[in-house]
């Protein structure tokens, strides 16, 4: 390729590479480690799902068997996605297993004789329980997360998809607090109006005020025995130190956080935080009817099973209304969005947590580049001492190669970790190799006699097939810490990889360049390397 | 001009010593064995499973108050370590997984960070209890988040704005002094703040003698799960380099490419065992970076080989390989040279964060200089020897 031609490609790369990176602080991105943050890595329990599935089958099946009169004696759920059976009527099998076959295709039914059976989920319907669970709790946390309004968050899946081993990573730079994040994301928010059960015998309003009251104080007041519809729910609050304080509440749940239009954070009447809801409309009838029947009756409030609040029907409600209970601005505000984005399908597991201060993450920034700085400051002197004029031209290419790794860095988006500050560095040293294999063969050619001209040449043809061949085994080595890394290791592959390309283009093609330039106009008897 | 040159006409006899040389490095690979053995590695958070905090201290901390403490709690292994440069007192501490920790976290997220809430809880002085108990907070612990929401109830309705534009420049300006406020004097120094937001400060808040520089919590199944990636990309990036290096070269090339690897890996973990440094992810990059070191070094020993061995079909195996070796001295002390130049930065002016990183690269790549020379050449020629006498038999 002619002199021009071959600058022409180095002007343009050049300028591509300087729009690319500039301005630096914008391009590119820091990681976590560097800027601190919140990292949080999460397995969705789609187990969980599954059994939760299970268990609604069971009862539609246990359903329509009663309806075709059969009634084995044992009905359970066994595991996620299993059914035992046992002692369905002789008579009754093959009504059994035409309802199985036909109506619970989901399932495969298999006998053990004697009446006994067992049903297995089938694992196509397994896999897209799994799916669909794992989606709708990314899109729950998406949505919780967005109201932080955090630039550059990052909220994906990881791991297979439908193989039970669903993470989702969560990386909020510039966060700190972390156990509110994980409160706002790991809850699974199901929110259920109860009615109070009211001990006989006593008004609501006195049983307002001593309510909550531990397990034992409420049996007495209910002579002993809780009425079959009235189940213990725990107090959201507990006092310090003593014993767990309970509501007596109604079993079912005329409203759920399912009927749920709107919520918001609110200020209440004393100037207190309290969150507002809108219901749907249909929901909202079912408000009203339940509030005109039960006025002056406790309506207790329960997330995720505790009771928030349990306050007094004043008036009929129809869709829209107030929860109080104590709450500070962020709780409040953080209730709301939680309401808002609906609950959890799935129980989470939390695997990996990690909070980086700002301030940390500022001295590892300086401490690396102070480092980098350092090493390439000194790999430059070290060659302008060998090489002389050859070590300029070298020298020269470890600074396109820097920018060039800056500019790929920004183009591809790469995240600069801690790692990769290192990676840095290290591609400083090792991106004068390319420099020193050519230049140490175009000694040794000048050592046998040949010309400038001809020792130029022959040193860079030679040198070719080596730094190939070193660069490639390189970068597989890198490729596989790329597949296999997660977080900084990644970012140091990222770095390392892009380096080694950077430095293929600055040590051999732009090296090249200068030397044949200098050739050409120059025409020199000796060369200074 | 002359040239400056180094061990340009090198005419070592490093094939008459093959013997010798790996006799150093079998030395070296079993004293690696035996300190991985013997005294292990020094499993980090990432691998291990628990929760690390790590926190500044205003004064030089407590060491021994703080460790009775918190084995009073009864968290689980508790360690403590003076990290970074003495006079920013600093402490790293390290609280194992418990037996049973990982039952206990079926219950969700939240509950997780538990360790971490007592471990700070136990880290705080008298003093600073007693401040918190008579209604002040601690700026060197308050986030954005709480430092906001105490001034908005303290300011009264419609400052919320002001507040959080407050509670950002405070932090700001905390991080700027290393994360820690050293009085309630640095908050004067905050000029965006109103005269108000001064006396609020100065009336409502406190210095703590801590502040937290970071958290980590890593479950028990994450770190399995760590392990064996980082195994996998080991052992996967050798067979890789083996197969490009069989189909550029030969395939008992290749092996002795890996076996140099191996040697190389080997020996760099032998150090940490030794000085028990901590191994954690970055080690684990630090290794593959080893490997794909080493194995560059390697190649360009075996290109000249290859390429001499063309030129010289006549002379003898050991001899062609000898010179090659030779030739190629001078490059391989000169790229060796830059890049512990770098990795010695690195490791000197790097932090500590990047610590046990540089000293793995340090470790690695001088084994990797060492046996690109005095392993991986002698192999193939060993090889050699031994394929000429088979040869010899047969016929």
């Amino acid at each position: 390729m002619p002199l021009k031609w071959r600058w022409a490609i180095i002007a343009a790369v050049t300028l591509a590479a300087l729009i690319l990176c500039y301005p630096i602080q914008e391009k590119i991105k820091l990681g976590l480690d560097l800027k601190g943050g919140v990292h949080l890595v999460m397995r969705v329990k789609t187990d969980d799902a599954v059994k939760a599935s299970t268990d609604l089958d069971l009862e539609v099946l246990r359903a329509e068997l009663t309806k075709r009169g059969v009634t084995p004696e044992t009905m359970e759920v066994t595991a996620p996605g299993r059914m035992h059976l046992k002692g369905v009527d002789s008579a009754k099998v093959s009504a059994f297993q035409d309802l199985a076959s036909t109506q619970f295709s989901a399932y495969t039914a298999s006998s053990h004789g004697g009446g006994e059976f067992d049903l297995a989920m089938k694992p196509a319907r397994v896999r897209e329980i799994r799916e669909s669970s794992l989606r709708q709790a990314l899109e729950t946390i998406r949505s919780r997360i967005d109201k932080f309004g955090v630039s550059e968050q990052v909220i994906q899946q990881v791991g297979f998809a439908g193989g039970g081993d669903e993470r989702i990573l969560v990386q909020l730079p510039g966060i700190q607090n972390t156990e509110r994040v994980k409160d706002l994301i790991g809850s699974p928010a199901y929110l259920e109006w109860k009615l109070v059960s009211i001990p006989p015998g006593l008004r609501p309003e006195e049983l307002q005020s001593r309510c909550p009251t531990t397990q034992a104080q409420i049996l007495s007041m209910f002579g002993g025995t809780l009425p079959a519809d009235t189940e213990l729910y725990p107090a959201e609050k507990q006092p310090t130190g003593g014993e767990t304080v309970y509501w007596p509440c109604k079993k079912a749940s005329p409203i759920t956080g399912n009927d749920l239009r709107d919520s918001r954070r609110d200020i209440g009447r004393l100037g207190d935080a309290v969150v507002q809801f809108r219901l749907t409309a249909d929901a909202g009838q079912r408000f009203e009817d339940l509030t005109r029947a039960n006025e002056g009756q406790l309506l207790a409030i329960l997330l995720d099973k505790k009771v928030i609040s349990a306050p007094r029907i004043n008036a009929t409600i129809r869709d829209t209304g107030i929860i109080e209970g104590n709450f500070t601005i962020d709780s409040a505000e953080d209730l709301a969005i939680k309401l808002r984005s609906g609950a959890l399908p799935a129980g989470m597991e939390l695997l990996e947590e990690r909070t980086v201060g700002p301030s940390l993450g500022s001295d590892s920034i300086r401490q690396g580049i102070v480092a980098s700085v350092l090493g390439a400051a000194l790999v430059i002197v070290f060659m302008l001492v060998y090489y002389r004029l050859a070590g300029i031209n070298a020298n020269l290419g470890l600074s396109l190669h820097i920018l060039l790794l800056l500019a790929l860095m920004g183009y591809f988006k790469a995240t600069l970790t801690l790692p990769g500050i290192a990676g840095v560095a290290l591609t400083i040293g090792m991106g004068v190799d390319a420099n020193v294999l050519i230049f140490e063969r175009i000694r040794e050619e000048l050592r046998l006699g040949k010309t400038v001209k001809a020792a130029v040449a022959g040193g860079f043809t030679k040198a070719f097939t080596t730094i190939v061949d070193s660069n490639v085994t390189t970068l597989i080595a890198t490729l596989f810490l790329f597949g296999y890394g997660t977080g900084p290791v990644r970012g140091f592959a990222v770095t390392l990889c892009i380096g080694i390309i950077a430095n293929l283009f600055a040590a051999i093609f732009f090296s090249r360049a200068i030397f044949d330039s200098l050739l050409t106009l120059r025409r020199p008897e000796t060369l200074s390397i | 001009m002359k040239q400056l040159q180094l061990l340009t006409n090198a005419n070592f006899n490093i094939m008459g010593k093959k013997f010798l040389f790996i006799s150093i490095s079998v030395v070296a690979m079993a004293a690696s064995l035996a300190a991985l053995v013997t005294r292990g590695l020094n499993w980090g958070v990432d691998f291990r499973g628990g929760t690390e905090v790590r926190v500044r201290f205003m004064k030089e901390p407590p060491t021994e108050t703080i460790r009775k403490e918190l084995e009073g709690l009864k968290l689980g292994d508790v360690n403590l370590q003076a990290i970074g440069k003495p006079e920013e007192n600093e402490l790293m501490i390290r609280v194992a997984q418990k037996e049973g920790e990982a039952a206990k976290q079926e219950g969700g997220l939240v509950g997780s960070g538990d360790v971490s809430q007592q471990v700070l809880k136990a880290l705080s002085s008298e003093r600073d209890r007693s401040e918190i108990s008579s209604g002040k907070i601690d700026v060197n612990q308050a986030s954005v988040g709480s430092l906001r929401d105490w001034l908005d109830t303290r300011l009264g309705a419609g400052k919320s704005d002001e507040a959080e534009r407050a509670a950002e420049a405070t932090i700001e300006a905390r991080n700027a002094r290393g994360g820690m406020f050293r009085s309630l004097e640095d908050l004067r120094g905050i000029a965006s703040l109103s005269p108000e937001i001064q006396t609020a400060l100065s009336e409502g808040t406190f210095v703590g003698d801590v502040a937290v520089r970071s958290m980590e919590y890593v479950g028990p199944s994450a770190g399995r799960d760590l392990v064996r990636k980082a195994t996998w990309a080991v052992v996967l990036s050798n067979i890789g380099i083996l197969i490009y290096i069989w189909i550029r070269f030969r395939f008992i090339w290749g092996i002795a490419g890996v076996i140099a690897l191996v040697h190389d890996v080997v020996i760099a973990l032998g150090g940490l065992a030794l000085t028990q440094k901590e191994f954690s992810l970055p080690v684990v990059a630090a290794l593959l970076t080893i490997v794909g070191y080493s194995i560059n070094d390697t190649v360009v020993v075996f290109d000249r080989i290859r390429e001499n061995l063309r030129l010289h079909r006549t002379k003898e195996y050991e001899l062609v390989v000898n010179a090659s070796i030779n030739q190629t001295f001078s490059r391989t002390i000169l790229t060796q040279l830059t890049v512990l130049i770098c990795t010695a930065a690195l490791y000197l002016y790097g932090g500590d964060r990047l610590d046990a990183l540089s000293f793995t690269l340090l470790v690695g790549f001088i084994s990797g200089a060492y046996s690109s020379i005095f392993v991986a050449s002698p192999i193939l020629v060993m090889h050699q020897r031994w394929w000429n006498e088979r040869k010899r038999r047969k016929v």
